[in-house]
């Protein structure tokens, strides 16, 4: 960027402003842009809407957070990304740019390139997401070899050679016991055994991408890699599991890294951890990050700019500064306030919570899908879906509760039933 | 370490199964209607059946008290006296007879829960990949039909129409009647005619085998058929099958080396449990095609009420099932890490 507003004033009279420009946009351009994006369940008892519109950006080097309760399509969402719905799930519209390539057209060849590679998810519950019957080493290790072969035989090629250099001079070193002194013998057979012990029978390229695996186990802090490695899943705790779930997330460096709440299962020491150690890997690696929560406390500490959700759709979009600061959508009201905070004046305070249920998603509410829950729900929420639309504070919320002129009989406010009417 | 003392554990709690189960037999038998004297002294009438009996029953100890009869029983039986034939090969030692029938069975069940297994296993693999297409509809119901089918009636349809109306094929039976004189060796024909290189025995053998094994074969091929494709189903879903594919894993690894050891823990089982019950007799495939296997010679036996035969049978059955079992559970242990002895 700065490079860019150089140049610009060097040239400032040759016409170069529209080149400038260019890359200055380039530059900015977000790393994975999402435009309505819905992502249906074809099941026999109905089409399950789990995402429905969804719409965000992730910029390089950001952290964005997305929020919302139990089943409103987080993980959904996030698989959509990595086209890893399954049937009887399916895209049904929208589009998915990441870094310039389109998502939605990709073939499943194609995404298995991408997958793991550039974009990589790791997911909440590191209890089930190990495969059990594998060790570790090996889970971590298929990264390498699923992704960086001409590293891998780049290593090999090296470790080879350095194993034949060994060979030799053990050779020359046995030929050399035969002539020399007695008292050079000793220190001599020493030698031997010492470079008998680094010589190895076979080098495969397993063993090279299991080194490089243990390698990266010890930069992310578990302590004996060199014996982990070689564990089961079940043999190690659930924060080492998640460790263990986010070194086969950097083994590449990805450019989106999309953690399913990966802190749910953990208590709160290791969760401070493994939030403390996505911080500083991004900040190493300066590629982005989806995070996936239910706690606003984590977004806050976390996140550049969070997506609240509900049932399907985002429901406020914005820095997170903004949003803690001012929210503005009913549902994040509830959200906030439904969080503990210990602050003197806060105890005084009830903590309140959101009252009613998670909506169906096979028949959802109609208009706004929170209008059943919201205490603001007028007429016309009941009919015609809000839009997100930029607040002055910068940001997105879609709610009727913002519309220039509410005046007529569409403002009303619902009445109890009238809210719970056609909820299913 | 453990693995062996594990193992010496389970053999040692064979004994008071052994010890049990040979005891119920025997009362069992014993407390049967019918006699083995009395059909050997079948043409007899009168005083001089009566006679004969009572040779008979002194002979052979029938007299005496039936715990002591059964003590004396397992006296001999651990000193390697299994007994004489009363009834099915009259005179004939019961470990003769058994030496005999077990190999055959022995060779038959090799054969046909190994094509079996392998044909299983991937045929319940594919059918769980393309789960609800074309090719899983149409494997599903083959395997509902092997099921289904009654082997007898499978066995006589495949000898009506490959020995009867296209004579390719033997009916019956173990080998041609003019090569009847193979040298026994380890009493597997195939094995024994391969080792002593005589190829027309071996090729005899192999046509006469074709059917009965593929008939059984059939049966259990559906069996595990069915539960890979349900488990495989299952183990498709798992979270950390997920984590597989969002590595950029290809689908044919993700079931190879992801999905397929996690769901052979059931498969297993089936096989296991189907080998065992296979080597003690397939009575009904045996029959159709007259093999003389354990399930023929049980089935005689209990005809003729031949008290040694039924009991070795027993005996011999029983340590069979509980050394599949062992093995089952130790296969779980290869399989799966978290299962430790
Ligand atoms: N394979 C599937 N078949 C049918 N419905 C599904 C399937 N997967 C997800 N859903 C539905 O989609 C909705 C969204 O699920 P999703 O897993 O995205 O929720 P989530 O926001 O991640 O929740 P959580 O916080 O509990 O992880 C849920 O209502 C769920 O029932
Ligand atoms: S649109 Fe209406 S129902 Fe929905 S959140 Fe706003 S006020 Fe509440
Ligand atoms: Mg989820």
């Amino acid at each position: 960027m700065k490079n860019v507003k150089d140049m610009s004033k060097t040239f400032n009279n040759l016409d170069i402003s529209g080149a400038s420009q260019k890359m200055t946009k380039n530059d900015v351009k977000p790393l994975l842009i999402v435009k309505d994006l819905h992502t249906y369940f074809f099941t026999q008892e109905g089409i399950v809407k789990a995402v429905d519109g969804v719409s965000f950006t992730i910029n390089h080097d950001e952290i964005l957070g997305l929020v919302g309760e139990t089943g409103c399509g987080k993980s959904v969402t996030a698989l959509s990304l990595l086209k890893l719905i399954r049937s009887p799930g399916e895209i049904v519209s929208g589009e998915i740019f990441f870094d310039g390539i389109d998502i939605v057209e990709k073939t499943n060849e194609e995404m298995l390139k991408l997958r793991g590679n550039i974009m990589t998810m790791m997911f909440q519950d590191p209890m089930n997401s190990l495969n059990p019957v594998l060790k570790v080493g090996d889970q971590v290790s298929e990264v390498y070899l699923l992704h960086q072969m001409e590293f891998l035989k780049d290593e090999l090629q090296k470790a080879k050679e350095k194993n034949s250099k060994l060979k030799e001079n053990l050779k020359r070193m046995k030929k050399e016991l035969k002539t020399c002194s007695p008292e050079g013998a000793e220190t001599l057979k020493n030698q031997i055994n010492a470079i008998k012990q680094q010589i190895k029978f076979r080098i495969t390229i397993n063993d090279i991408a299991r080194r490089e695996a243990a390698a990266l186990l010890d930069r992310i802090g578990l302590p004996n890699a060199e014996t982990i490695v070689n564990r089961y899943p079940h043999e190690l705790s659930g924060g080492m599991r998640q460790r263990i779930m986010i070194s086969m997330g950097l083994a590449c460096n990805a450019k989106l890294l999309i953690c399913d709440e990966p802190t749910t299962a953990l208590d709160v020491t290791i969760q401070a951890q493994i939030l403390d150690m996505i911080r500083e890997l991004k900040r190493k690696l300066k590629n982005s990050v989806l995070f996936i929560t239910h706690s606003l406390g984590v977004i806050y500490e976390l996140c550049d700019r969070v997506a609240v959700m509900y049932s399907g759709n985002i429901v406020e979009y914005g820095t997170v500064q903004n949003i803690f600061k001012n929210p503005q959508h009913p549902y994040t009201q509830g959200l906030m306030t439904s969080i503990p905070r210990v602050t003197r004046e806060s105890r005084a305070q009830e903590l309140t919570i959101i009252p009613g249920m998670v909506p169906n998603l096979i028949f959802p509410p109609s208009g706004c899908r929170f209008h059943p829950r919201c205490d603001h729900a007028m007429v016309i929420c009941k009919k015609i879906r809000p839009e997100l639309h930029e607040m002055p504070n910068k940001v997105q919320v879609a709610c009727h509760l913002f519309n220039k002129d509410k005046s007529g009989e569409e403002y009303r406010k619902l009445t109890e039933e009238e809210k719970q009417e056609d909820v299913l | 370490m453990s693995l062996l003392k594990y193992t010496i554990r389970r053999f040692l709690a064979l004994i008071p199964i052994l010890f049990g189960v040979l005891l119920i037999t025997f009362v069992m038998t014993r407390a049967l209607p019918g006699s083995p004297v009395l059909s050997a002294a079948g043409e007899l009438r009168g005083e001089s059946q009566a006679q004969y009996i009572a040779k008979l029953e002194e002979r052979y100890g029938f007299n005496q008290p039936v715990l002591v009869q059964f003590v004396k029983y397992l006296r001999n039986l651990f000193s390697g006296d299994w007994g004489e034939s009363l009834s099915v090969h009259r005179g004939a030692t019961v470990a003769y007879l058994i030496g005999k029938a077990f190999p055959r069975t022995f060779e038959i069940t090799i054969l046909s829960m190994t094509l079996a297994t392998v044909v299983g296993v991937n045929v319940g693999i594919i059918s769980a990949v393309n789960r609800n297409k074309l090719k899983d509809t149409v494997i599903r119901f083959i395997a509902l039909s092997g099921v289904a089918i009654p082997i007898f009636w499978l066995g006589l349809l495949l000898q009506y129409i490959f020995a009867f109306n296209f004579g390719w094929l033997p009916a019956g039976r173990y080998f041609s009647a003019s090569l009847e004189d193979l040298e026994i060796i380890t009493g597997l024909r195939l094995l024994d005619s391969l080792l002593l290189g005589k190829l027309d025995y071996f090729w005899d053998t192999i046509l006469h085998l074709i059917m009965p094994v593929f008939c059984l074969a059939f049966v259990f091929i559906a069996g595990i058929t069915r539960q890979t494709r349900s488990s495989m189903l299952e183990v498709l879903e798992l979270d950390y099958v997920r984590t597989a594919r969002a590595k950029g894993c290809k689908e044919r690894d993700v079931i190879r080396k992801h999905a397929f050891r996690n769901a052979l823990i059931p498969t297993i089982t089936v096989v296991g449990l189907s080998f065992a019950g296979l080597l003690g007799g397939a009575v009904l495939t045996e029959t159709t095609f007259t093999l003389h296997g354990m399930g023929w010679l049980v089935v005689a036996a209990i005809n003729g009420v031949d008290y040694d035969i039924i009991n070795a049978s027993v005996f011999i059955m029983t340590i069979i099932f509980v050394t599949a079992n062992l093995v089952i559970d130790l296969m779980y242990g290869i399989v799966d890490p978290r299962i430790r002895y």
